[in-house]
């Protein structure tokens, strides 16, 4: 997966390595946090040990060729995530350096799609939960297979958004990305399973070295609304003004039966509540004045009715709970 | 990888660091200054627009010139320019079948725009592997470190660059040893799918042990990681400035001079 410089732009690679180069000075600080030197020499010797594991290809059965891994959730299983990205980065600048293998200037694409994704990713959110509670072999091939095509996918994908922008290749997006994920697909499961089993054979003999690493950081509650209202207003009042205006599956089956003409409301229970709906709707359809500003505020308003209406009931619940 | 693969790429690099410590001009040139000028070079060269060929013909004066003064092994850089190619090859190969707008070249000939995007392309290639190339094979590594150094790269990345690159050629040859021994005993020309983990598990558990008594040597010494950063040796004197503001006002003027012209 390694980008040639011909491969990116200069618009491209300069925000690629501003963006790697942030990710970089943040796991440094990071690691300088917790720092033990005897961390030096391991991180050295386990960037040599990835750079020789690259270089040992295994063949793929049923295939006639062969494949490398990439290590990053390797690495992170080992070392933890900021260690890992480090090393890695570390590897991707000598590659670039001393083997033309990806590019100077391609260097921030690089290290984001081969490294950002398995260490800061997939390694926190699927693998590490997945052995939260111990190690097994059924558990770590799950995780590491998991982690390892995910991670792939995604920097996979974001090679060929990288290339698409800087304008290189004519190849449409949907071909290019049908071409690139398969592949990487097929080499996520194997370097999965091979990371895998690596990590069983080394728990056999070092329990300890697969110990699950990073942070402890917990994320508190506060935290976790403050982010869910940001994506929560983003969506409603921003993702909402993309939401198609055809009828959704029920809208588009009652059309298809009455052939266009809206089911009308008869006397009786169905008027009465008909009546008190039209009232008490102040927003109807999600919007009014017909605009689009109409939509986002609706988005904004319903979001912030439901922060009112499920936060007082969980207040509710946790006063009763006290009192109890 | 053959078997001799890992062993070939060992050759190389110890081609590369013994070719980064001679003694031409290019050579003297501050590594700080050098590490600029490639990455100006770099972006000036992929900038070009898709069909601009000829604009990128003045900057092979730059390798060429450079092989020439420094008596780099043209074998070593085919060699690094191959292992780029085929990539390059699968990112422009599809211009050349979706792209047909006509393209005028020298003398009213006209050629189909995904052919000339598609040589641009390998120029691009050519150029940016020659440049970083270069600047591998006339900076020996701890310079380039002291480089990135003075260009406030954060201390732990050049702590790990640098021990990376000396624990290197200890892991891969033990490797290549490795390789070696799997392959007399076994008919597959890369190591079999089901016997990567174990001997990948190996190589591990070795490299471990190794870095184990590496710390206990650290400790002996009284190591401490600020010990390790580059010293600045290599000054950055007027006439290093001066070649590198000179270089790269060439290749800005070589990019743009028709918009000044």
């Amino acid at each position: 997966m390694h980008m040639a410089d011909a491969l990116v732009s200069p618009a491209v690679g300069a925000a690629m390595m501003v963006v790697s180069g942030g990710l970089l000075k943040y796991s440094v600080d990071k690691i300088k946090q917790d720092f033990q030197d005897e961390y030096v020499p391991l991180m050295g010797v386990m960037g040599a040990f990835i750079f020789a594991a690259q270089m040992i290809n295994f063949t793929i059965p049923g295939t006639g060729s062969s494949g490398h891994i990439g290590g990053a959730v390797l690495l992170a299983a080992l070392l933890g995530p900021y260690q890992a990205f480090l090393v890695l980065s570390s590897v991707l600048i000598v590659q670039a350096l001393f083997f033309a293998d990806g590019g100077l200037l391609a260097l921030g694409c690089n290290i984001f799609n081969m490294a950002f994704f398995g260490c800061f990713v997939t390694y926190p959110l699927i693998f590490k939960p997945l052995l939260q509670n111990g190690f097994s072999k059924v558990k770590v091939t799950a995780a590491a297979l998991l982690s390892c095509v995910i991670s792939l996918q995604l920097g996979a994908f974001c090679v060929v958004l990288e290339t698409l922008c800087s304008g290189v290749t004519e190849l449409p997006f949907g071909t290019f990305a049908l071409l690139m994920q398969p592949i990487h697909l097929a080499i996520g499961a194997i370097e999965g399973v091979l990371t895998a089993m690596v990590l069983v054979f080394l728990h056999s003999h070092n329990p300890q070295l697969v110990s699950i690493k990073g942070t402890s950081k917990s994320y508190t509650v506060r935290s976790a609304v403050i982010w869910l209202g940001i994506a929560a207003l983003f969506i409603g009042s921003g993702l909402s003004l993309l939401a198609s205006e055809h009828p959704d599956g029920l809208e588009w089956a009652i059309e298809r039966t009455t052939d266009g003409q809206e089911l009308s409301i008869t006397d009786g229970i169905h008027s009465i509540l008909g009546n008190i709906q039209d009232r008490v709707s102040f927003l109807p359809d999600y919007n009014f004045n017909d605009s689009l500003l109409g939509t986002s505020i609706s988005g904004v308003v319903g979001i912030l009715l439901m922060l009112i209406l499920i936060g007082g009931v969980g207040f509710l619940f946790k006063k009763r709970m006290k009192s109890a | 990888m053959a078997v001799n693969g890992i062993n070939r790429s060992i050759q190389d690099l110890n081609r590369l660091e013994s070719h980064a410590s001679g003694q031409s001009v290019i050579h003297r040139l501050s590594p700080t200054c050098k590490v600029i000028f490639t990455i100006i070079y770099i972006m000036t060269v992929v900038s070009f627009p898709k069909y601009d060929w000829i604009g990128l013909l003045p900057f092979f004066a730059y390798p060429l010139a450079v092989i020439i003064i420094t008596g780099l092994s043209l074998r070593l850089f085919s060699r690094r320019l191959a292992v780029v190619l085929p990539f390059v090859f699968l990112a422009g190969i599809a211009n050349v079948f979706l792209d047909k707008s006509p393209v005028p070249l020298i003398g009213g000939v006209v050629f189909s725009g995904g052919i000339i995007s598609f040589l641009v392309l390998f120029l691009k290639a050519f150029l940016s592997v020659g440049a970083v190339l270069i600047l591998a094979a006339t900076t020996p590594m701890n310079m380039i470190a002291g480089g990135l150094y003075k260009l406030k790269f954060p201390d732990l990345l050049i702590i790990q660059i640098l021990l990376l690159w000396h624990y290197l050629g200890l892991v891969t040859e033990e490797a290549a040893v490795m390789t070696d021994a799997y392959h007399l005993r076994s008919r597959h020309s890369t190591v079999w799918f089901k016997d990567w983990p174990f001997f990948t598990g190996q190589l591990l558990l070795r490299s471990l042990n190794r870095s184990t008594h590496i710390h206990q040597a650290m400790q002996c010494r009284l190591f401490s990681v600020n010990t390790m950063l580059p010293k600045d040796n290599s000054k950055i004197s007027f006439k290093d400035v001066i070649v590198c503001i000179f270089g790269m006002a060439l290749c800005l003027f070589l990019r743009f001079w028709e918009r000044y012209i």
